[in-house]
Parts: structure tokens; sequence; C-alpha cells
């Protein structure tokens, strides 16, 4: 049978055989209590801004500065990336777009031949 | 010996100067970012603006509006500044950088002007939130304006010293780039700071 706790406990023994056993049991101490701290108290626990009242107009401030700073790193990778991009593929992306603006001019003027 | 030729005059597409002033650039408007995050908490957290204890200082908002377009205008020349060093014409490029530079310089001093009298005024670092935010993100700014002009110095002398062609010019393209940025990252400060 494989249950997750016989692993666990094979984990706490090899860690054990490893002399590191006492690191482990006190990470497990620690997770529990944070872990019971959490359950016990949720309210001070909670972290996001944008989630609280919104009337309040310091959890609206904290709202748009968290929505700005969002969308800054799409912001810096796309245009970043967007250049690079425009660097590496710019002549093929031209020719692309004469060919195009060729085939538009002629089917304006009547003369598509197919 | 025609292939080695070749491979010397092959060059890549993006420059490594470039990518790195590129990836410099992110940087920077990542810190631009998180400043204007904070303006953006103190702004829109305060029902009054500016807070009551500031309420007579007024900030100067048409002359900073003028000095805006002399920004924007300092960008145009930087633009063609670059457009002379692409079509090989060196003497254009030195005229250019320097109309440029004096451009930055003039905007730098109106700057400092404006603050010696805010500080009169009574605005300062220590005033309060409103003194803080906007001496570290107007300063923040002005910093890099400074930067740019000391970099646009140096490319100056390189352009003098005849450093640049229509071949060779990366330091020219880098300055434009980071030029730029300053540039256009001020009118967005000027209507967070000055105008909301």
């Amino acid at each position: 049978m494989n249950r997750p706790f016989w692993g666990f406990r094979a984990q706490l023994a090899s860690l054990y055989s490893k002399g590191q056993a006492k690191t482990c049991y006190t990470t497990v101490v620690w997770t529990a209590i944070l872990v019971l701290f959490m359950l016990i108290v949720p309210t001070y626990l909670e972290a996001c801004p944008g989630c609280k009242n919104l009337d309040d107009p310091i959890n609206k401030g904290f709202n748009w500065s968290i929505l700005f700073m969002m969308a800054m790193p799409f912001t810096v990778f796309g245009l970043v990336g967007g250049t690079i991009f425009l660097h590496f593929n710019g002549n093929r992306l031209s020719a692309i777009s004469n060919q195009w603006r060729l085939k538009v001019r002629n089917l304006l003027a009547g003369r598509d031949k197919r | 010996m025609a292939q080695n030729n070749a491979e010397i005059h092959e060059r890549p597409p993006l420059s490594n100067a470039r990518l790195a002033v590129l990836v410099l650039l992110g940087a920077e408007t990542m810190l631009f970012s998180g400043l204007i995050g904070a303006f953006l908490v103190f702004r829109v957290g305060n029902v009054t603006w500016p807070p009551p204890s500031h309420i007579g200082i007024e900030l100067p908002r048409v002359i900073t509006g003028i000095n805006t377009a002399l920004l924007l205008l300092s960008g145009y020349t930087m633009f063609q500044a670059h457009r002379a060093i692409r079509k090989d014409q060196v003497q254009q490029l030195r005229r250019w950088l320097l109309i440029t530079g004096v451009l930055g310089l003039l905007f730098l001093g109106v700057q400092g002007s404006e603050w010696v009298q805010l500080i009169r005024n009574g605005l300062t670092l220590q005033s309060g939130v409103y003194g803080g935010i906007f001496y570290v993100l107007i300063g923040c700014h002005a910093l890099h304006v400074l930067t740019a002009v000391i970099w646009l110095l140096v490319v100056y002398g390189m352009a003098v010293a005849g450093r640049f062609s229509a071949q060779r010019y990366v330091g020219v393209d880098t300055c434009t780039i980071y030029w730029i940025f300053v540039v256009a990252l001020w009118p967005i400060l000027y209507v967070l700071v000055y105008l909301l």
C-alpha cells in the first residue's frame, strides 16, 4: 500500500540516518504551528488588499496600484520581446507586407488575374 | 578569404549593446512602475489631494507644461541626430546632439529652479507623504535626465572626435534609445503628479 504518510516517514527515517532528523522534525513542528495559527486567526493573515472592501479609499489605492504593477511585466516583456522579434524578422515582415500591399492595390485596380 | 570577409562584415540583427540597453530599460521601467504604484496608493488613497496639510502649496503646472514641451522637442532632435548618422551626415549629427544636450540641460535647470521655489514654499522631502512622493518620483526622473545628458555629452565628444559613421554608430544608437525612454516617461509623470 503506497500511502503518502508512510513515504514521509521513510523520508524522515532517511534523514535520521543521515543525521538530519532534528532539522526535519523542527520543520514539521514549525509548519504545524503556522498552519494552526492560520486556521485560528484567518483575519490577521489576509494579505490581499485588493480583496478587501473597495469603499475605503486606501484599499482602492492599493487595488489600482496592484493592477498597474501587474500590467507592467507584461508591458516590459512585450515591448522588449517585440523589439527583438522585429529586429530578427523585420526584413521578412516588410517583404510580406509589401506583397499584401501589392495584392490589395491590384485588387482595387481590378487587375487581379486569379 | 572571401568567407572570412563575409563573416567580418556580417552583423547580428540586434547588437549586444542595443540588447543590453533594452534590458536596462526593462529594469528602469520596473523601478518607475514601483514608484508610480506607490504614488497611486497615496493619490487614490487620499480623498483630498494635496493632503490638508499642504493645501496652500501649488505645483507649477504651466511652467512644467512648457518644460514638458522642451523635453519632447529634445526627443525630436535626438531622433534627427540618429537619422543624420544613418545618412552619414556627421556634421548634422553634431549639431543635433548639441541642440539635444542644451534642451536637456534647460529642462534640468527649469526643474531645479522649480524645486528651489517649492522648498521655499514649504514643500520638502520631510513635510509629509505629498512632498516625499513628489521629490522621490520627480527626482528619480531628473536623475535619469542628468545621466542621459552626461551620456549624450560623451557621445557628442566621440562625434567630435570622428568616431561615428553610417556603418558604425552603436554609441549614438544606444544613447538615442535611452534618451527616448527618458523623454517618453516624462509626460506620464507630468500627468500623474501635476495634473491629476
